[in-house]
């Protein structure tokens, strides 16, 4: 019975499946139920009083669905969503899921993407002067053409994240993790990549000029790559 | 059952307050609240899941409370609320707002 009431609060949360705090109500809710069907069990109900009694408990799916949406507004309902062409100037994108999401051409200076999914998503021509993308998860996500001035990056997942034709002069990536990322005609000069872990990553025709991979790992594949662009190399571990 | 559909409709207007309040005798987790609505309402009101997390999460938008995670229990862990001095000053005049209400209430009907 407890199997079933789990699948029932799992089906209700199913469409938000990608959102942190749909999942963090989620577990909060059926903590409760769990708890409500002991109670009723323990006072003397059947299970199957019991599951129902802990079911119509919850009441209107509807208005817990209301109350995600409080904390999302409508970006929630952003899974494919086009934002491009808009100016979304000091957006906030934390814990939203955007899967294939397109932010095309549109100005998202300084905007927050802390926690949020991204991928698939594309920024060509975005300008993202001073965003965040803190515990973002960054996979297939191609950044073409745009402006990552004074970006932080930090906890991101960049599996097969394609950065093109982009200027990330200066940036931070230390202690970062990238496995198939494409750094492809971009400028990375005085980027610092310390302790930074890189597997099968690809520089192609990018400046690589100062870039500081001190303590970084890397695969052979990296570092075949690198070495040919005489990058100092000194104080990276083969792995 | 109409009946009963009425009076917690108007029962739900002030869930927000209701909770404040349990929240001013110490921190509590989500069906902690839940029952003792139900106790303390002499078990006429049993507030819906549904109908709680809606005022929670309206009134932790509105800085009225804080959320954390406790330890976990047996079987899972908790998530705790606390009420902050924005919620105590939100209490104090949704009950004062209240006691005029019912003073008016009382005369008109």
């Amino acid at each position: 019975m407890k199997e079933k009431l789990n699948a029932h609060v799992h089906s209700i949360f199913a469409p938000y499946k990608n959102a942190k705090t749909a999942k963090e109500l989620e577990e909060e809710l059926l903590q409760n139920l769990l708890e409500k069907y002991n109670d009723h069990i323990r006072d003397g109900a059947s299970e199957q009083e019991a599951y129902k009694l802990t079911v119509d408990s919850i009441g209107e799916v509807s208005e817990l669905m209301e109350s995600l949406n409080l904390q999302y507004n409508v970006l929630e309902q952003a899974i494919s969503m086009d934002y491009s062409r808009h100016r979304l100037l000091d957006s906030d994108f934390r814990s939203v899921s955007v899967h294939d999401g397109k932010f095309n051409s549109c100005d998202l200076s300084r905007s927050d993407f802390s926690d949020s999914d991204l991928t698939n998503s594309t920024f060509k021509s975005t300008n993202l002067d001073h965003c965040i993308f803190e515990n973002a998860n960054l996979t297939g996500t191609l950044f073409k053409s745009a402006n990552l001035k004074g970006v932080t990056f930090k906890n991101s997942i960049y599996n097969k994240t394609h950065f093109k034709n982009c200027n990330l002069s200066g940036l931070l990536f230390d202690g970062e993790t990238f496995n198939q990322t494409i750094f492809e005609g971009t400028s990375l000069r005085k980027a610092s990549f310390r302790d930074a872990t890189l597997i099968n990553v690809q520089f192609r025709m990018s400046d690589l000029k100062k870039i500081d991979f001190t303590g970084a790992s890397m695969d052979k594949l990296t570092y075949n790559f690198l070495h040919g662009s005489k990058v100092d190399l000194s104080a990276v571990t083969i792995i | 059952m109409v009946q009963h559909k009425l009076s917690s409709d108007l029962l739900r207007g002030h869930v927000d307050t209701m909770i404040l309040k349990l929240l001013q005798s110490g921190d509590k987790y989500g069906y902690e609240i839940s029952k003792l609505i139900y106790v303390s309402s002499n078990e006429q009101y049993e507030i819906k899941e549904a109908t709680m997390y809606s005022s929670l999460k309206r009134l932790e938008k509105d800085g009225c409370i804080l959320s954390y995670w406790g330890d976990a229990t047996q079987g899972g862990r908790r998530k705790y609320y606390k009420i902050t001095s924005i919620g105590e000053d939100m209490y104090t005049q949704n009950k004062n707002e209240w006691e005029q209400a019912k003073r008016i209430l009382e005369s008109l009907l």
